[in-house]
């Protein structure tokens, strides 16, 4: 009924993994085979790949869920739940949902804040603050967008946000021509966000 | 402070008042107001270098981008909305204080006080221009003194101070938002929440009194600017 699986030859989920591949996120841990569990089925095959990229879904902090600490990382996340202490995403983004309570300050690629947030935000290319949001913190952003409604209170610094290692490689190519941007003028009024960029001087 | 500010050139000292014609400008828009307020206002920090300025309005995205591409800091703080939930939370706690001795209701300027400790809290001499829009006509009798001086403090020698006054009783809530050199859009944004006071030209010199100068502009539509420098 069940195809023997061939001594010698491990299952794939037993496969190690190739050097830089990734595991699937909440992947169970995978079986042992034996040789004893030849009386056992052989696992199918799963129709999946056991070792696929990871998802591009962000990682999501749901309503009712509490962290107190420091929050790093390299995947997107996507907050909705309590959140105190600092977060640092790098090259992620961070969103906070409208039920969202962040109290620490962030840093991430990108962040979005629809929810209540009180601390500093650093955003490396943008920082939107969506019509529902209260933010009470500076936000430092080469651009910043603001919806009608939006509840801030803090300062607004526009202008490259760089790191050490940012520092570092613009210092060793220094010659390299600035990256093309779009600038919207700002003196056209709208009920829709609007971006702006500082370029540095 | 820590801000490499240029000295505004001084303007003569005095009073003016002059009536600013309500124009179109290029907008199509009713809620387009040409402001000779403004006007005055940039060109007296048209001289600042890596100026700072304080809103105390509603955070708006084109009032942002205007004075941050003139190369200001900006500082957003929403007062008036900060001064009623600071209200609410204190009537809530008069509401739910067990009944005592202890417990007498603050006078309008105790509770002034109390809020004044968390809010307008900048370093003295901080700003080369504040944007205070209309919060005057909706702020408590109690506040008004007491934030006119707090603002004199923060801002910076020569700094300007641009205010919004109603000159009728609106119908209506308004956000502004600048849109050029000389254009501010004021945005109806919801019914009048609370009691708007009514500001006569004296009125405003006086609580404005320890500014250096003094300028008022009366508008056709109903508002008054009021330009002060420190």
């Amino acid at each position: 009924m069940w195809r023997k699986q061939p001594e010698g030859k491990p299952s794939p989920s037993a496969t190690p993994a190739a050097p830089g591949a990734f595991a699937p996120p909440y992947s169970p841990p995978a079986q042992k085979s034996t040789p004893s569990s030849s009386a056992l089925p052989a696992p199918i095959a799963p129709s999946v790949p056991a070792y696929s990229a990871p998802s591009p879904e962000p990682a999501v902090l749901t309503q009712g869920i509490r962290i107190r600490g420091d929050v790093t990382g390299k995947a997107d996340l996507f907050i909705d739940g309590d959140v105190q202490g600092s977060i640092r995403l790098g090259e992620s983004r961070l969103t906070v949902g409208p039920s969202g309570h962040v109290k620490a300050d962030i840093e991430a690629r990108e962040i979005h804040i629809r929810g209540t947030v009180e601390g500093n935000l650093r955003g490396r290319e943008r920082i939107i603050l969506g019509n529902s949001c209260h933010v009470k913190g500076d936000l430092e952003s080469p651009r910043v967008a603001i919806e009608d409604g939006a509840q801030f209170k803090g300062r607004v610094e526009m202008g490259p946000v760089a790191d050490a290692r940012e520092r570092q490689n613009k210092r060793t190519a220094s010659a390299a021509p600035p990256a093309a941007t779009t600038t919207t003028s700002a003196s056209t009024p709208t009920s829709e966000p609007i971006e702006a960029q500082r370029g540095s001087h | 402070m820590g801000s490499a500010a240029t000295p505004m050139a001084p303007k003569a000292r005095g009073t003016l008042s002059a009536v600013a014609p309500v124009s179109k400008s290029n907008h199509n828009s009713e809620n387009f107001r040409l402001s000779n307020g403004l006007k005055d206002f940039l060109w007296l920090i048209s001289d600042v270098e890596n100026g700072r300025l304080l809103d105390l309005g509603q955070v708006s995205q084109a009032t942002l981008n205007f004075f941050i591409e003139r190369g200001f800091r900006v500082t957003t703080d929403d007062m008036l909305r900060s001064w009623k939930e600071f209200r609410r939370a204190e009537e809530e706690n008069q509401r739910n204080a067990p009944p005592s001795d202890f417990n007498e209701p603050l006078s309008p300027e105790e509770i002034a006080q109390h809020f004044l400790r968390n809010s307008l809290q900048y370093p003295d001499d901080e700003f080369n221009a504040v944007l205070v829009w209309d919060i005057f006509d909706r702020l408590d009798a109690g506040l008004l003194s007491q934030v006119a001086n707090r603002l004199y403090e923060i801002v910076h020698p020569g700094g300007a101070v641009l205010a919004v006054f109603h000159s009728k009783t609106p119908d209506r809530t308004y956000r502004y938002r600048i849109v050029d050199n000389q254009t501010i859009e004021i945005v109806p944004i919801g019914p009048v929440g609370g009691q708007v006071r009514i500001f006569q030209n004296r009125e405003i010199l006086n609580l404005f009194s320890r500014f250096r100068s003094a300028k008022t502009f009366v508008g056709r539509d109903q508002l008054r600017e009021g330009l002060f420098i420190k």
